[in-house]
């Protein structure tokens, strides 16, 4: 297919900008990528994601038309790092486990995922075969399930890495500035705007879901999958990252607040990493990190469009999961071509109930 | 059979004897469709853990829009203090002086505390406070809640969120028959539908659940399952449950039979 070469400008440098721009440059377009406080930009929600690539552990927050773009977007990601080595991916497949009292929680969960006789998307795991992937994992957690096809990417390295080429890069344009879609518009042949929870004070459909972070040095244990603990109240993933650092997260609040998180969160985090093994007790911590995640009502991600402005929002939980997904969408929808249906439901109604 | 009457309370009356519980849905517009299908008398929302400030669309707008009675609770209370300040916060936001009031006796188990429960149902009544006490399916306590000035007594089915159903029916239908003028809910518990069937048959006025709906592997189609459940429990109680006995009794005289196998 021939394309016309087109001006594009893009706001918002999160993963979602990023991988538009990305996109959009590799097919030759010429991108003016704006962010509001400089690059690489570190107050997105991305920016301190956890990067779990892992739908069928998301599978209670997405619907089941998802599965698809999901696994698309975690061979894009793998083609993504082949010529980029700096940026931790793993593939190994993630780890639920449950403390004792919490097994039913594992059970129902199992009862959620697909049917899947031949095993190639998920097992149970007996201690021993748990024991195999994860030698350090303690003697009281005596099963879990292994969800084969799930993966786990850095997203910080992926922003760097991206930023260290578009900076070299004659045909991009970083521009440090807050502006809106109208701001710019009669300048350029279409606006992408990613501007995630950016946006909220233009999109009334956008709501905030809080998430917090820890981060943990503990070179005393190894693990090398990402380990999910079954909690009462939302998934927390133990993310290993490069260098026996390790990522916990994250909680999961209904506000728009980006404030500290509380001590509350602090616990529960921190306790969670110290039930998963002792020695975190002596793990040192990196740092705490809050975000926004810019959410529709039905936690799914949207792309409209309005004359040649592109919106790309709502990611929710899955920003860095479907962030090539998406970006792929936005491209489409730069050259007037067919995007992904699940990207263009409409918005549920706030019907209001008759009383 | 003459029509049900509805249940009434503080003048409100409620659309149906189903309480729903609004955490852990996978998304807003789930919950927002559980409740559409389910049609619950009241929902109920925790303060607690949610932020009710916010910029554009939040939580607490969702909840405001579906027009259903809120039951804001004290969920994650562990003293009777800690439960009086949440239920003045949450009076302040909701613009109820309805509460439902948790104080949590057990970290895992999350077994309501019957003394300090006590403690704060009487600060919070003498303040103006309707209080719906969750509590154990003890008779004492029941009396001496009622004795503080509850019209309302919500016993556990058993721990929240186990799903194990009725634990203790025979407490249960005992606070039932002792308790004929106050408003009788179960809640906690319920795992399926025929849970809160049992309830219901029994006598009780409500089902208050959560989890059994939210964790569904469909919550949209199980708040429905529910709803049919409690309607379906409710008018078998007021059609009157025939007494079990030990013997079979056919229903149909057997005319294809010799009249003296009869009888």
């Amino acid at each position: 297919m021939t394309m016309t070469q087109q001006n594009i400008a893009i706001i918002g440098a999160g993963i979602i900008g990023m991988m538009c721009a990305r996109t959009l440059r590799d097919q030759g377009h010429t991108v003016t990528l704006y962010n509001k406080d400089g690059f690489p930009s570190t107050s997105s929600a991305s920016y301190i994601a956890g990067g779990m690539l892992a739908p069928y552990s998301e599978i209670d927050h997405m619907t089941p038309d998802f599965i698809g773009a999901c696994l698309h977007s975690i061979d894009l990601w793998r083609d993504f790092i082949k010529p980029r080595p700096d940026v931790h991916f793993t593939d190994k497949g993630s780890l639920l486990i449950a403390h004792q009292e919490d097994l039913h929680m594992l059970q129902r969960f199992a009862h959620h995922l697909p049917n899947d006789e031949n095993k190639n998307v998920w097992e149970t795991l007996s201690r021993p075969q748990l024991e195999d992937k994860e030698s350090a994992l303690p003697s009281k957690f005596q099963q879990g399930l292994w969800l084969k096809q799930e993966a786990a990417i850095h997203p910080q390295n992926v922003i760097s890495a991206l930023h260290d080429e578009f900076t070299q890069d004659e045909g991009m344009t970083l521009i440090a500035q807050s502006v809106t879609p109208n701001d710019i518009a009669g300048h350029f042949d279409h606006i992408i705007d990613a501007r995630g929870d950016g946006a909220m004070h233009d999109d009334q459909n956008l709501r905030g879901v809080k998430g917090e972070i820890a981060i943990v040095h503990n070179p005393d244990v190894t693990f090398t999958h990402t380990v999910r603990i079954m909690h009462p109240r939302y998934p927390l993933y133990i993310v290993p990252r490069r260098d026996h650092v390790y990522m916990i997260g994250a909680t999961q609040i209904e506000t728009s607040q980006d404030d500290a998180l509380s001590l509350r969160s602090a616990m529960e985090l921190l306790s969670t990493l110290y039930s998963l093994h002792p020695s975190f007790a002596d793990a040192k911590i990196l740092g705490f990190h809050t975000g926004i995640r810019p959410s529709y009502s039905d936690n799914l991600p949207r792309i409209t469009q309005r004359d040649n402005i592109i919106t790309c929002n709502g990611t929710y939980r899955h920003g860095i999961l479907l962030a090539p997904s998406l970006a792929e969408g936005v491209a489409n929808a730069v050259q007037g071509t067919k995007i992904n249906p699940i990207y263009t439901k409409p918005l549920p109604n706030r019907t209001q109930k008759v009383a | 059979m003459t029509p049900d009457t509805p249940l009434i309370i503080d003048d409100i009356t409620l659309q149906s004897r189903l309480f729903l519980g609004t955490a852990g849905y996978p998304s807003p517009d789930i919950l927002r469709q559980a409740i559409e299908a389910s049609n619950p008398g009241l929902i109920t929302v925790s303060l607690r853990r949610e932020n009710a400030a916010g910029k554009g669309q939040d939580f607490w707008g969702i909840i405001k829009d579906m027009n259903v009675p809120v039951l804001p609770n004290t969920a994650g209370c562990f003293t009777a203090q800690e439960a009086i300040t949440t239920a003045e916060m949450a009076r302040e936001v909701f613009e109820t002086n309805w509460i439902k009031l948790e104080v949590i006796g057990d970290d895992y188990l999350l077994n309501p505390d019957p003394f300090d429960l006590l403690k704060a149902a009487e600060a919070l009544t003498n303040k103006g406070f309707n209080v719906f006490p969750y509590m154990t399916d003890d008779l004492i306590l029941a009396q001496r809640l009622s004795d503080i000035g509850c019209k309302i007594l919500m016993p556990w089915g058993a721990p929240i969120g186990s799903g194990k159903g009725l634990n203790n029916p025979y407490a249960l239908q005992t606070m039932r028959d002792r308790f004929t003028g106050h408003t009788l809910v179960v809640d906690a518990g319920l795992g399926a539908p025929s849970h809160a069937a049992q309830a219901m048959e029994m006598g009780f006025d409500a089902v208050l659940l959560n989890t059994a709906v939210s964790k569904a592997a469909d919550p949209v189609a199980m708040a429905r399952a529910f709803a049919q459940a409690t309607t379906a429990g409710r008018s078998a109680f007021r059609a009157g449950i025939i007494a079990p006995q030990s013997s079979a009794r056919a229903s149909t005289p057997m005319l294809d039979k010799p009249f003296w196998h009869q009888g």
